[in-house]
């Protein structure tokens, strides 16, 4: 609890208001600000903000304690995001979650320390699931965690976060097209693997061993499971890629490559390295170990079954690298439909059929043909339309918009800027998730670069046609990813979807026909114009064309964002892009399309990803997160973490979803227990059905689909809760921990215990205390004779 | 124009009319809980569900406007159920008791918190009314039922019961001589003969009276009253009079009664109630009304079995069919305590006879029952559609909160169904605050913004947020709706 209540200096909140304005519909961004100021919602602020503006109170207090982001309450010094997306749940995040709370004292049923020093969080998806589970500390992501590791994470927080808000901001190094050149991954799952540390340590090496390189910052390289990745380019040699890089490792990996410039200096650099081996006896060869090469197999196989079209020129392009992204192609479609590039210039009615023909369909779930919907906006009676670019993604454990955002914000420009051709709008605005901060910066940083080549703004490359571009940041509502929803929340409003029709094509932003294209679709229309609508179609089954980007994390050995042609078996995808399960275990099922889609089984394994098809199993395109789940997970707390996900973010408007998911979740959770009732089964199946019919928007009638599809395929474990068995050992409330006669007395459980259950017995056997075990596993993992068993 | 079909009937709506108005004009009514006129429609609680059988989806009527050529089922069996678990769903977290508990706890459902409000503004005649409508012979019932309306009462967890049997015989004492029992309905023309002149018989009868059909009560024995006379503490006169008072509304009771059923349906009477405990084969025409130990139960039965009667006579069905029921849950003491809020001192008083007295007894009664039995929707419509309010178990329910102010109104969160009529009236009539939703998700509230005040909230639109809630959420203090469902 903090008692002490800062004085408020309203001056900042004047000053907010003066630079977004009085109207209802900035209430959102001035709140963001607001917040970003005192760091959380004082009332008096509030208070303020009405007395000032148009906003009423009834609507502040509503978007307040509508959206996620906002906190009513003093935070801590430091906010400690615990990702609680699919991927990291999978991986134990619920456990990371206890610890924390414990390591760090945290009264029950309040979110910050006694010393208001940390404030927990849970959050959808930190948008790094092949680093599972992650927490993200202020701006610090800690990957691959584990519960007895807290302690130690928080200690290299405090210890480095002096440093960091010393450090240096970045250097950028200029192209040389002759010089030799690194290139380091800067998307969010390398960041959060630490390759600004490598940045900084390869820096460091440059500058010490005085050599001409070319340092280049690039987009994700897809390979978000090997992060940080480090990549290599001589002239007139292959590129060499190596993975999981350590910063002591990069000196190594540079002077292999660059022979420093004068004999002392190459003298001095071996000599340093064979002290600090000396000192630090570390002797392992770490070129050797981290070293990848595009022709090895597994790495083969993760590429070569991958098409690249959204995600073009993968982890070679500079992100914000406006003259590249030109030199590679980029703006030529749009030059093409401006008649800059020879041809005549395309009519509105050709671009459209373009889109129509090459069979491009919604990536943003429900797979509504694109050019149809453009087709619609440019029909729509009125002078103002405007165009969205839906990076809302908020489904737990998909993070292809992020990446796209990040590494090809020109690409998703583009295509708007021909949206807005093509139905004749002067007006976009780029929709992202709040926390997406990384791509809202690329974003704002490719709009600059735009504006100043004239490709955004008024009277573009001289064509007469106007496109002004903005970006809003989402609050936290996973709901307003829902077309309605969203353009409520533009518009100042809680972001509750409405019945539709009217369409937002007929009446959306600001009542004006407007466009809300999904960013992936949007980053596929520069393609299409530039190798035309057939080259795309090739692509694909008969009703799905060309290629998705699907994130792929979970249970399998390589984990990242991979681009597969439409049509391709799930099975190859997991098992060849994504090298099978790891760690001996079997593939048990894959789940589709986050908490809206559903559980494909194995033996549907060679169900192609297809719009239809993918329903007909009963899960969903959805967004495209594929999570991998083995022979480990329940099935039923899988479908109860989803159902827990989608009874967060209902926005409680409709009866079905507001109660019935609560209900769903209420006997779902009881089952986990195992306190499962007679009729369980058949009431939850009764409700889902009603709930997936009488909803009002897709996010309550999709919610229902694990809960479907799982008891359509694994009914029996459900009736094995119902009996008070958990099959695969995951829910607590059925299984107990054990140490068996393999103990050795290595002491390493009790050591780890964060509930003090295990006595420390050296060489004697160990137990468990029942009573107190959490059973957060951690024992388990840390035995070195397998002597922790699960019953 | 757009032509279609609604329930097999064509019709031409206006361009721009939702399915609701179509049907209306078809005559087809369509619940819902949402939508107001004036209002645009939010489309919150699904209530208003039809099916296109076109494209096989479910639409909510208040929204989706007639298109041409839509072909919509508004009742199919699977919409109604679809309606039902709707209302179920919405019953699950509801947090109210339409029904005070003591009422629910008297098994002739006396309307207590009613009279008892009766009483306190010095209504006696009104009270006895509804004493003896309920009770039938509520004098006699104040000496020989065991009360278990008191041990119901939510006073009893916090001093003392409110003394409710006392109340009853005291206001029907007074009022004795008066033959001021609520008027029969019409003659209907119909005969029925009744078995046994004890409370059952009486109860039985008299109900039979007040429906219109004549009535002849044939007793065994010696005398009118059966068993009731087994009670000491029960006065002569009381009985006597109460019995007088049923004599004088045009029931005929034949002593020393030797007649059979078959004999008396054979000797033109229509139908026959057996109210004499004896055993009874189950035969056509023949109603039960069992007798037991405790009188006000017998009472309960002998009505039962006149509305029974009437049903098979009248051929309707029996529209006594028990309205919808919410019952709040164990409350806790702070819970509890809500209640006493407004209430005077919580001394158990001197049960005296004088008129101050008895109302500040009455004035005890924490009024648990909800001020809108009869116009709220979400009781009507789970009658209606048949609907259960704990098919969800031990599901959580929101807790109790009563909120209220000066200007009169009442606001309970628990029964608020977040049909956001209020939220949009305040807005639309610019509030200053107004109401305004909070939270997301199953925590969306609905309460004044900023923590200003109910008063300041509802400034200038009290009575219109009154009016459109749905349900007992809004309403007004001490105006309660008191005709019966
Ligand atoms: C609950 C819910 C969440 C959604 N989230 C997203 C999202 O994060 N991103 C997105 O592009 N579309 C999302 N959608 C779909 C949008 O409503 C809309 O259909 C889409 O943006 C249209 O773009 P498309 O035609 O390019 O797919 C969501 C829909 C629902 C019902
Ligand atoms: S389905 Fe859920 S999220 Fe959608 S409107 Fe209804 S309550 Fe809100
Ligand atoms: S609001 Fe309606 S359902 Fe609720 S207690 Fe009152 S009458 Fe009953
Ligand atoms: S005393 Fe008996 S008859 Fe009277 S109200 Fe209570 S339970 Fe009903
Ligand atoms: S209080 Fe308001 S939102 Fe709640 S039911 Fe009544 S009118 Fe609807
Ligand atoms: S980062 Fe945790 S699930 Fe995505
Ligand atoms: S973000 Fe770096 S490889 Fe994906
Ligand atoms: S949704 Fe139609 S009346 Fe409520």
């Amino acid at each position: 609890m903090i008692t002490m209540k800062p004085t408020i200096d309203l001056a900042a909140v004047d000053r907010i208001i003066a630079e977004f304005g009085t109207g209802t519909e900035t209430a959102i961004p001035v709140l963001q600000a607001v917040q970003d100021h005192y760091r959380y919602l004082p009332s008096e602020a509030l208070e303020h903000i009405c007395a000032t503006t148009d906003i009423t109170p009834a609507s502040i207090e509503g978007i307040a304690t509508f959206f996620a982001q906002f906190r009513r309450k003093p935070v801590g010094d430091h906010i400690i995001k615990i990702c609680a997306g699919t991927a990291c749940h999978v991986k134990g995040s619920p456990a990371i979650y206890e610890a924390l709370e414990k390591h760090l004292r945290i009264p029950q049923g309040e979110d910050t320390d006694p010393d208001g020093q940390f404030t927990l969080q849970r959050v959808a998806c930190l948008g790094c699931c092949t680093l599972a589970p992650a927490v993200q500390i202020d701006e610090v992501t800690y990957g691959h965690l584990r519960p007895d590791a807290v302690p130690r994470v928080l200690a290299d927080f405090l210890e480095h976060d002096a440093d960091r808000k010393a450090a240096p901001p970045m250097r950028f190094h200029h192209p040389d097209s002759r010089t030799a050149e690194v290139r380091i991954g800067l998307g969010s799952c390398c960041v959060a693997g630490g390759s600004e540390k490598i940045r900084q340590a390869l820096e460091e090496t440059l500058t010490d061993l005085q050599a001409k390189v070319h340092v280049k910052h690039v987009s994700c390289v897809g390979m978000c499971h090997r992060t940080p990745l480090l990549e290599i380019l001589l002239p007139d040699c292959p590129p060499k890629l190596y993975a999981k890089v350590r910063p002591e490792d990069v000196r190594e990996i540079i002077t292999r490559h660059f022979r420093p410039r004068s004999p002392f200096l190459r003298l001095k650099s071996s000599a340093m390295q064979w002290l600090e081996r000396f000192y630090t006896d570390d002797g392992r060869n770490a070129v050797a170990r981290y070293s990848i090469d595009t022709r090895d197999a597994p790495v083969a196989a993760f590429l070569n079954a991958q098409r690249r079209l959204a995600t073009e020129y993968c982890g070679e392009v500079g992100p914000t690298d406006i003259d590249e992204y030109q030199r590679k192609g980029g703006f030529e479609a749009l030059r093409r439909c401006l008649g800059l590039e020879g041809g005549a210039r395309l009519q509105p009615e050709d671009i459209i059929d373009n889109i129509e023909r090459s069979g491009l369909r919604g990536r943003g779930g429900a797979g509504f043909p694109t050019g149809r919907k453009w087709g619609f906006v440019r029909a729509a009676e009125g002078e103002e339309k405007y165009i969205i670019c839906n990076g809302d993604e908020g489904d737990p454990g998909a993070f292809m918009d992020r990446m796209i955002l990040e590494s090809y914000p020109f690409r998703v420009i583009e295509g708007m800027l021909i949206a807005s051709l093509a139905v004749d709008a002067h007006e976009g605005i780029f929709y992202i998730r709040a926390e997406y901060p990384l791509a809202v910066r690329r974003v704002r940083a490719a709009l600059e670069a735009c504006t100043q080549a004239g490709l955004v703004g008024d009277n573009i490359l001289g064509s007469g046609h106007d496109f002004h571009i903005r970006v809003m940041e989402g609050a936290g509502a996973f709901v307003c990813g829902e077309e309605t929803a969203l353009l409520a929340s533009l518009e100042g409003r809680r972001g509750t979807p409405a019945f539709r029709p009217p369409f937002p094509a007929h009446r959306g932003f600001r009542e004006k026909p407007t466009l809300v294209n999904n960013t992936e679709t949007l980053a596929f229309v520069p393609w299409i114009l530039r190798h035309g609508p057939e080259a795309f179609a090739e692509f694909g089954t008969e009703k799905s064309k060309g290629t998705k980007v699907f994130s792929l994390a979970g249970k399998t050995a390589r984990g990242g964002l991979i681009e597969v042609p439409m049509g391709v078996p799930l099975r190859q995808i997991v098992e060849e892009i994504g090298g099978g399960v790891q760690d001996g275990r079997t593939f048990k099922a894959v789940q589709v399309g986050g908490p809206s889609g559903g559980c494909i089984p194995a033996h549907l394994g060679d169900t192609p990803v297809d719009y239809e098809a993918l329903t007909q199993a009963g899960a969903m395109m959805g967004s495209g997160g594929l999570v991998v789940l083995d022979d480990s997970d329940c099935m039923v707390e899988m479908t109860r973490y989803f159902l827990s996900f989608t009874q967060r973010e209902s926005c409680g408007k409709c009866t079905p979803c507001r109660v019935g998911t609560k209900r769903m979740l209420e006997m779902l959770t009881r089952l986990c227990e195992g306190h499962g009732k007679a009729g369980d089964l058949e009431r939850l199946e009764h409700l889902a059905k009603v709930v997936k019919e009488q909803s009002l928007c897709g996010l309550g009638k999709t919610a229902p689909n694990p809960v479907l599809t799982t008891l359509r395929y694994y009914r029996d474990e459900f009736e094995a809760h119902l009996h008070g068995r958990c099959p695969s050992g995951t829910c607590k409330g059925l299984i107990r921990y054990g140490i068996t006669e393999a103990c050795i007395g290595c002491t390493k459980c009790a050591q780890a215990c964060p509930a003090d259950a295990i006595a420390m017995t050296p060489y004697q056997p160990h137990t468990i205390d029942v009573e107190k075990c959490t059973r957060c596993d951690v024992c388990r993992q840390v035995c070195p004779v397998d002597a922790v068993k699960v019953e | 124009m757009p032509q279609l079909t609604i329930d097999g009937k064509i019709v031409e709506a206006a361009s721009g009319a939702t399915l609701l108005e179509a049907a209306a004009t078809l005559g087809i009514d369509i619940p819902t809980l949402c939508h107001c006129q004036g209002v645009p429609p939010r489309t919150s609680c699904m209530l208003c569900v039809v099916k296109d059988t076109r494209t096989g989806r479910s639409l909510p009527a208040c929204s989706a406007l007639a298109d041409e050529g839509m072909v919509v089922e508004t009742h199919s069996e699977e919409i109604v159920a679809a309606r039902r678990e709707v209302l179920q769903l919405l019953l699950s977290e509801h947090t109210g008791d339409c029904e005070a508990p003591c009422r629910r706890t008297c098994p002739a459902s006396l309307q207590i918190p009613y009279m008892l409000r009766l009483i306190q503004q010095g209504e006696v005649a009104a009270a006895a009314r509804i004493a003896k409508r309920d009770l039938i012979i509520p004098a006699t019932l104040g000496y020989v039922c065991s009360a278990p309306c008191e041990k119901g009462c939510r006073r009893h967890a916090i001093d003392e019961a409110v003394a409710i049997q006392e109340m009853h015989r005291q206001v029907a004492e007074a009022c004795m001589k008066e033959a001021e029992r609520s008027s029969c309905a019409s003659e209907s023309g119909m005969h029925v003969a009744v078995l046994g002149s004890g409370a059952a018989g009486l109860a039985a009868a008299w109900e039979l009276r007040r429906l219109g059909h004549a009535c002849v009560v044939h007793e065994e024995g010696l005398c009118v009253g059966g068993e009731l006379w087994d009670h000491k503490e029960l006065p002569v006169w009381v009985l006597e009079a109460e019995i007088e008072s049923i004599r004088q509304a045009g029931v005929i009771f034949e002593l020393n009664s030797t007649r059979t059923v078959d004999d008396l349906l054979g000797g033109g009477y229509d139908a026959v109630i057996i109210a004499h405990g004896g055993a009874q084969t189950p035969q056509e025409r023949v109603f039960v009304a069992k007798t037991e130990h405790m009188p006000v139960r017998s009472v309960f039965h002998g009505k039962m079995a006149a509305a029974e009667a009437d049903a098979f006579l009248m051929g309707h069905d029996n529209g006594h069919a028990k309205p919808f029921d919410s019952r709040m849950h164990r409350l806790h003491r702070e819970e509890a305590l809500l209640f006493s809020e407004n209430r005077i001192a919580p001394e158990a008083l001197a049960r005296g006879r004088c008129p101050e007295q008895q109302q500040e007894e009455a004035a005890r009664c924490l009024h648990c029952d909800c001020l809108r039995p009869t116009s709220c929707k979400l009781r009507r419509y789970a009658t209606e559609y048949g609907a259960k309010g704990h098919v969800y178990g031990d599901a959580e329910r929101l807790p109790l909160d009563r909120v209220r102010q000066g200007a009169g109104v009442l606001y309970e969160p628990g029964k608020c169904v977040r049909c956001g009529l209020c939220v949009e009236i305040t807005r639309q009539e610019g509030e200053p605050f107004g109401l305004g939703f909070t939270g997301r998700g199953y925590g969306i509230q609905v309460a004044p913004p900023l923590h200003a005040g109910l008063d300041a909230a509802l400034s200038k639109t009290a009575r219109r947020c009154v009016e459109a809630c749905p349900t007992g959420a809004l309403a007004w203090e001490g105006q309660e709706e008191n005709t019966p469902p």
